[in-house]
C-alpha cells in the first residue's frame, strides 16, 4: 500500500469519513407527545459503531485455500497501487469526480479489512471480489487519467471475454456428488456467480464524466472476471474432493426442483388475500411483508433453469410460508397487543428472539449446511435493522421503529420454522 | 410515423425523466462566465412547439446573483422579505418587446445587448431561466416547449471534466437566455415547467426511442438505462 496521505487508508477513511458525517443527521424532531416514545438510549449498545455484521454468513462446503485470499488480496493492492496519488485537487480538480474515486479506493481497502476478518473462507473470497471491483474503479479511472479515455473498448472487450469464458464454464457443469445437498449447495453458489455475469446489465455510466466511464466499465470487467475466476476455482476444488465413480445428481436436483416449484405454486395459489383495509401499524407492515415475501419468493424456486439454486432457494420459501402462518396466527389470536412495542427493553426482546432463533435453528436443522443460506440471509436483515436503529438518537416515536421491528420478528419466524423448511427440501430430494 | 417523430421522443424523455428537478432547484458556474450561444441556424420551424437547440446565451456565475438577471431584478431583490432568494420572475422571464428587455442586466452586458439586438420580436420572443447547479455540473438544454401560455424546458446535468477545478458541495447559478421562433405574449404566458435528468441529452433521446418503439410492441416496457458509450 502507498503511504502518500491521500491513498493510504487512513487518508481515504478521514476524507469519506467527513463527507458521510456530512448527510448523516442524528437528532429525531418527532416529539409531539401524542404517541409513545423510546429513548434510543437504552439502545445504543445494539450497535458500537453504526455497523453490524451478521451473526451468520454464507459458506460453502469446499476447502477455500489460504493461498487463494492471498493471491486476491495481492490483486487488490495491485490494483491500488495504480490509483493516482496522491488524489488531491491538483491532480483531480473536479470534487465530484474526486470523492468517486476516494470513495472507491475507501471502499476497496474496507472490505479487504473485512476479508481479514471474515466468519467464513467464503465471505473472505466475497469481500475480496466487492475489493477487487472498487480498486479497478478507481484504479481503471487512473489509467484514463494517463491513457487520454482511451480504455472503454479495451474494458468491453476484456468484459466480453469474461462473459464468453462463463457460458463455456456453464457448459462444463456435471452436476456429480456422492452426497446430493452438498453437490446442491456447492452448484448453486456456481449457478448464482455465473448467472450474475451472464446477466448483468452494462453498467449505468449515469454520469457525463469519460474518466468515469471508464471506471465503471472497470469495475464492471473486474466483477465478471473475479466471479468466473471464483467459479472456475471453487468448481475444481469441488470435483477434486468427489469421488470417480461420484453419480450425476443433476436428474435428482432437477426433479426434487420441479416437485418443490408445484408445491410452492400452490401454496402461494391458498395465500389469503391481502387485507384490503389500510393498515400502516406494526400488525398491518409485518403480515404485508410477510406475505410479500412468502409469495414473491415462489419465483427464485421456479425460475430459469437452475436446478441447485432452485433447490436451496425452496429453504428459504418454504420458510418464509410458514413464518407468514406463523405470524398471522398470531395476529388473529392475539390482535394488536401480539407485537406491541411500549419501551426500549421490548425492541431489545425483540432482536435477542431473532438472534437466538438463528443460533437454535443452525444446531436444530437436520443438514444445518443447507439451512445456512436462508439463515444468512436472516441475519442480515437483523443487522439491517440494528443499523437502522443506530441512526436514531434520542426519544423517537414507536412508529419510526416499526421497520427494523419487523424486521426482527420477521427473522425470528423465519429461523424458527427453517429445521422443518430443510426437512421438506431434504426428503424431497431423497424421495 | 407520428409517435416516432423527434418532438414525439422528446416529450417521452421529459415525461419519463422529468421529476428530478426538485433535487437541484433550478439555478449554479465558474469564476468565469462560460458561454454557449448558438446562433448558427437550428431546426427552426417556426411553427412548431419544441426546439432542441435553439438560438441562446449562457451564462455561469457562483456569485450571490444571477450571471443574466430580468429588468426590475435589484429592485426586487431589495424589496423581497429574504433578499438572499431569488424570486419567481429571476428563474423565469418572458421578454416579448425590445424595451423589456433593455432592462436585462449581466456580467457581461454587452454580449446579451448584442444577442437581444439581433432579435426580431415582431417574430421572435426571449426566455430568459434561471437554475442553481451543482457547481461540478453543467446544465444541456435538451428542449424547450411552448404554447400560448406555458413555457417546459427539459435538461441534462452533465459532469463536468475532471481537471475543472470544482467543489462537490457548491452550487452556482446558469442563466440561460433563449431566443424563441415565436411572437409569445408575456401576460398570457403564466405557467412555466423544467425538468432535469442524467445523461446527455443524445442518450436520453435514444432511451425515449426504445421506450416509444416498445410501447408500440409491448405495453411493458420500461425506461432502460442503455446510455451512450466512448
Amino acid at each position: 500500500m502507498r503511504e502518500a496521505s491521500t491513498s493510504t487508508r487512513r487518508g481515504f477513511l478521514a476524507v469519506v469519513g467527513a463527507s458521510a458525517l456530512a448527510g448523516c443527521s442524528g437528532f429525531d424532531d418527532s416529539r409531539d407527545g401524542s404517541e409513545t416514545t423510546v429513548s434510543m438510549y437504552h439502545l445504543r449498545d445494539v450497535t458500537d459503531d453504526g455497523e453490524s455484521d451478521p451473526i451468520l454468513v454464507e459458506s460453502v462446503p469446499v476447502q477455500i485455500e489460504q493461498s487463494l485470499l492471498d493471491e486476491r488480496l495481492r490483486r487488490v493492492s495491485g490494483l491500488l497501487q495504480r490509483v493516482p496519488t496522491p488524489l488531491d485537487q491538483e491532480r483531480i480538480p473536479n470534487g465530484v469526480i474526486r470523492e468517486r474515486l476516494l470513495r472507491a479506493a475507501d471502499d476497496a481497502t474496507t472490505s479487504s479489512q473485512h476479508a481479514r476478518s471474515a466468519q467464513t473462507q467464503l465471505s473472505a473470497l466475497q469481500a475480496l471480489t466487492r475489493a477487487r471491483e472498487r480498486a479497478r474503479y478507481a484504479a481503471a479511472a487512473g489509467w484514463a487519467y494517463t491513457a487520454e479515455n482511451r480504455r472503454v473498448p479495451e474494458l468491453q472487450a476484456a468484459h466480453r471475454q469474461s462473459v464468453n469464458d462463463a457460458r463455456t464454464l456453464r457448459s462444463t457443469f456435471a452436476y456429480r456428488g456422492d452426497d446430493p445437498i452438498r453437490a446442491a449447495l456447492v452448484y448453486a453458489h456456481l449457478e448464482r456467480n455465473l448467472d450474475v455475469v451472464l446477466n448483468d446489465p452494462a453498467p449505468h455510466v449515469t454520469e457525463s464524466s469519460p474518466l468515469l466511464a471508464v471506471a465503471e466499465w472497470g469495475e464492471h470487467a473486474e466483477t465478471a472476471r473475479a466471479l468466473v475466476d471464483d467459479t472456475r476455482y471453487l468448481h475444481d476444488r469441488y470435483t477434486a474432493t468427489i469421488s470417480d465413480h461420484a453419480p450425476d445428481v443433476e436428474d435428482t436436483l432437477t426433479a426434487a426442483a420441479e416437485t418443490l416449484a408445484m408445491r410452492l405454486r400452490d401454496r402461494r395459489a391458498e395465500l389469503p388475500p391481502e387485507p384490503t383495509e389500510l393498515d400502516d401499524g406494526l400488525a398491518g407492515r409485518l403480515r404485508y411483508r410477510l406475505r410479500d415475501d412468502a409469495e414473491s419468493s415462489v419465483r427464485r424456486v421456479t425460475g430459469p433453469a437452475a436446478p441447485a439454486r432452485a433447490v436451496v432457494a425452496a429453504v428459504v420459501t418454504i420458510s418464509n410460508f410458514a413464518a407468514y402462518d406463523q405470524v398471522r396466527t398470531r395476529l388473529e389470536e392475539d390482535g394488536a397487543d401480539a407485537y406491541r412495542i411500549v419501551d426500549a427493553s421490548d425492541v431489545r426482546e425483540l432482536r435477542a428472539r431473532a438472534l437466538q432463533a438463528i443460533r437454535d435453528a443452525l444446531e436444530e436443522s437436520p443438514r444445518p449446511a443447507l439451512a445456512r443460506p436462508a439463515l444468512a440471509d436472516a441475519a442480515t436483515a437483523v443487522s439491517f435493522a440494528d443499523e437502522s436503529l443506530a441512526r436514531y438518537s434520542g426519544d423517537v416515536r414507536v412508529s419510526r421503529l416499526y421497520d427494523p421491528v419487523r424486521r426482527y420478528i420477521a427473522a425470528a419466524a423465519r429461523a424458527q420454522n427453517l429445521p422443518s423448511a430443510c426437512r421438506e427440501v431434504l426428503e424431497t430430494v431423497e424421495s | 410515423m407520428a409517435s416516432h417523430t423527434r418532438r414525439r421522443v422528446l416529450h417521452v424523455a421529459a415525461a419519463s425523466l422529468g421529476g428530478v428537478t426538485g433535487c437541484n432547484g433550478l439555478i449554479a458556474g465558474s469564476e468565469q462566465s462560460s458561454e454557449s450561444a448558438s446562433e448558427a441556424g437550428r431546426s427552426s420551424d417556426s411553427t412548431a412547439d419544441t426546439e432542441t437547440d435553439p438560438p441562446a446565451v449562457v451564462r455561469r456565475s457562483a456569485a450571490t446573483n444571477p450571471p443574466i438577471r430580468p429588468p426590475d431584478f435589484e429592485r426586487e431583490q431589495s424589496d423581497s422579505l429574504d433578499g438572499d432568494s431569488l424570486s419567481f420572475r429571476a428563474e423565469h422571464s418572458v421578454l416579448d418587446t425590445a424595451s423589456k428587455a433593455a432592462g436585462l442586466t449581466a456580467d457581461d452586458g454587452a454580449a446579451i445587448a448584442a444577442f437581444v439586438s439581433q432579435t426580431d420580436f415582431d417574430q421572435e420572443t426571449l426566455y430568459l431561466e434561471t437554475a442553481l447547479v451543482e457547481e461540478c455540473y453543467r446544465l444541456q438544454l435538451c428542449s424547450i416547449s411552448w404554447q400560448s401560455d406555458k413555457i417546459e424546458t427539459d435538461y441534462a446535468r452533465l459532469l463536468r471534466p475532471y481537471d475543472e477545478r470544482c467543489t462537490a458541495d457548491s452550487s452556482v447559478f446558469e442563466s440561460r437566455l433563449i431566443r424563441l421562433p415565436v411572437p409569445l405574449d408575456a401576460d398570457a404566458v403564466n405557467a412555466f415547467g423544467s425538468s432535469i435528468g442524467r445523461g446527455t441529452c443524445d442518450s436520453r433521446v435514444a432511451r425515449a426511442e426504445a421506450t416509444t418503439q416498445g410501447d408500440a410492441s409491448t405495453s411493458t416496457t420500461t425506461v432502460g438505462e442503455g446510455g451512450s458509450r466512448e
